[in-house]
């Protein structure tokens, strides 16, 4: 009787895992995005990180406002409602979420606060991964730089925003406080309820000379290396290493994985460059 | 029996409706307890300042204590009668840094003009030059035609300097009290009131300039936000002081949240069943709103408690209300059970308050 139990638990094991449908969410940094397959990622980066489905049509790529704090229901409550959509249309059972930048911090409140939004456990319970793309964890010094000392400010507009709750939420004494109280996976809290991996961007490569600058746009390398005068000698240009890694686990930094020991910018870790979304991929 | 329905179905409804009002989460793993944050440490390496057109064609000091630093300068816009009115661009080549006594150039380095401070993202008109003074006291110029009255920030980020102003302040104000205690060190040397300016930032973008004793920052009248709802008040501090006969100057902004007990719980009732266990917890809000309890259910065993199950509950209270929380533990008929790891969020104003922990009383 014992080993018919075993024999059946392991088979109806086996038939969840088999018939488990996977999904895939690519969820954006900073930004009101309206057209984020195209503008945010680009198509190529998109198709290629869906092959590594069992079925490749099972992706949705998120459009939200993340110019708001992350609590919004513009934000969270936005992405809660496009995610439960995604969910319900494709009957997924497991999800990973890929995000970029403060994505990260907007999917890092929804698994470290339940029961905010009664669309939240469900979106919790079928998460099996985020895969965080240079997440935006610690804050950084360029929000405090665009905050500090001006009321009227806009700058650093294709990064951040224009001086909008979610550069003022970056900020890296504001996110100390997030983290502290309101967020889970960072050293002294609470563990998330799932592997939240880190991909870390540890330099800005622009030399003209080399063709690799131009992935992503050269003009945007150059003007990463223009923002580097802010953060540490570790940094994508836009979030220093430590920052990228106080979450969760690091999964890798740049140049241990990527094509040629390319190190990846803040622009490149959302685009097709150095063999990124075959890494994600592989790893879904 | 047609009575007993009448009595049953209507009772039911009301279980059904008060369980439908809940979100409830079970945490695959025991939580433990959170810990609340109480100071904000922060370090500044930098400076910010506003100065006028007038000045900069004049001249200004800037205090630079390590070579390896970056000038940013901006126009600032101002709010007038309904208009927002922005100072002129500026054009890097006209400007210049000399020596405060002889007047005499020192090197600068320009380190983006206003087209790649824009690529990177800069779109205001800033230009951005690295100083190399060699310790000498320096001025920065411009040759060009602003206007007096213009407003324009410098901001000067000193990456290696020494010089490293240190804040500890205390996180969470309470609304009823008229003091954050507030330190500010540079090095050895703390700093006292008379070199620094301080000033309160509002979630909603309002300034008022700050006393301060040299220890605690004394607020005149009481915060009106609470919760971090809206964003945190936030103070900045402005620092002047003299180290070995030098100028320093270093700015800093620290986040701070002003708060009120909004709710309290009451103590909890075990109603067992079969294969669950549902607390029922009395939550009396003194403001209406969203709250959630997260709780971790603990048995007491010779006087050692186990932690069993975590759970976090939330509901809109207006005022009185109960949150049940079913614990799926079972056999839960002996031994003395308590609720710990308490956490109770007022999720409409982001208030965390902490409870200690409670005896759970069985009906």
């Amino acid at each position: 009787m014992k080993t018919l139990i075993t024999i059946l638990f392991s088979a109806c094991f086996l038939c969840s895992t088999a018939f488990a449908n996977e999904g895939v969410a690519l969820i954006h940094g900073t930004g009101k995005q309206t057209n984020a397959y195209s503008d945010y990622w680009t198509g190529s980066f998109v198709n290629k990180v869906a092959n590594g489905l069992p079925n490749s049509n099972n992706y949705t790529v998120i459009n939200c406002d993340f110019e708001q704090y992350m609590w919004d229901s513009r934000a969270s409550g936005c992405l809660a409602e496009q995610l439960t959509s995604f969910i319900n249309a494709k009957n997924i059972s497991q999800l990973t979420l890929i995000t970029h930048s403060n994505g990260g911090n907007v999917v890092r409140w929804i698994l470290s606060n339940p029961t905010w939004d009664s669309r939240y456990p469900n979106i919790i319970n079928k998460t099996k991964k985020v895969i965080a793309l240079a997440p935006s964890s610690g804050g950084t010094p360029l929000a405090d730089a665009v905050v500090a000392g001006n009321g009227f400010e806009k700058t650093l507009g294709w990064l951040l925003g224009y001086a909008s709750n979610a550069v003022k939420m970056q900020q890296v004494s504001w996110m100390s406080s997030y983290n502290a109280s309101w967020l889970h996976g960072t050293p002294g809290r609470p563990a998330l309820s799932m592997p939240f991996e880190s991909v870390i961007g540890s330099d800005v490569d622009s030399a003209i000379w080399d063709g690799d600058s131009y992935c992503g746009g050269y003009q945007n390398q150059v003007a990463l290396e223009v923002t580097q005068n802010w953060l540490d000698s570790c940094s994508d240009g836009f979030l220093n290493c430590s920052s990228q890694s106080l979450a969760g686990t690091v999964w890798f930094t740049d140049k241990s994985k990527t094509r040629g020991r390319e190190p990846l910018s803040h622009q490149q870790s959302r685009r097709d460059c150095f063999n990124l979304p075959n890494l994600i991929s592989n790893r879904i | 029996m047609k009575n007993l329905n009448l009595l049953l179905i209507p009772a039911m409804f009301m279980v059904f409706s008060a369980q439908a009002k809940q979100t409830v989460y079970k945490w695959k793993d025991v939580q433990s307890a959170s810990q609340e944050q109480t100071e904000v440490n922060k370090h500044s390496n930098e400076y910010w300042q506003t100065l006028s057109g007038k000045e900069l064609k004049e001249g200004v000091e800037v205090a630079l204590t390590s070579d390896e630093n970056l000038i940013r300068i901006a126009p600032k816009s101002k709010y007038e009668n309904g208009q927002v009115f922005k100072a002129k661009n500026l054009e890097i080549e006209d400007i210049k840094l000399l020596n405060k006594e002889s007047r005499k150039a020192l090197k600068m380095i320009q380190k983006a003009n206003q087209k790649q401070m824009k690529d990177a993202g800069f779109d205001d008109g800033s230009v951005a030059v690295n100083g190399v003074t060699s310790g000498e006291n320096a001025i920065l110029k411009t040759d060009q035609a602003l206007n007096d009255n213009d407003k324009y920030l410098v901001h000067v980020k000193e990456k290696s300097s020494k010089h490293i102003l240190s804040v500890k302040n205390k996180f969470k104000k309470n609304k009823n009290s008229n003091d954050l205690p507030f330190e500010l060190t540079l090095g050895n040397k703390k700093i006292g009131k008379n070199d620094v300016a301080l000033i309160l930032h509002s979630p909603n973008g309002e300034q008022i300039e700050l006393s301060y004793d040299g220890k605690s920052i004394q607020f005149d009248q009481p915060l009106e936000a609470v919760g971090a709802i809206n964003g945190f008040y936030e103070v900045e501090a402005l620092v002047s002081t003299k180290v070995k006969g030098k100028t320093v100057k270093r700015s800093v902004k620290v986040p701070f949240t002003n708060i009120v007990e909004s709710a309290n719980i009451g103590t909890p009732k075990l109603k067992s069943k079969a294969n669950s266990a549902m607390v029922s917890l009395p939550i009396e809000a003194q403001l209406p709103g969203r709250y959630a309890v997260k709780a971790t259910l603990a048995k007491m065993v010779k006087g050692k408690l186990t932690a069993m199950e975590t759970i976090e509950v939330a509901k809109d209270i207006d005022y009185s209300d109960e949150l049940e929380l079913p614990f799926s533990a079972t056999s839960l008929n002996k031994g003395k059970y308590r609720l710990i790891n308490i956490e109770v969020t007022d999720q409409t104003r982001m208030i965390k308050t902490f409870p200690v922990d409670v005896t759970i009383s069985k009906i």
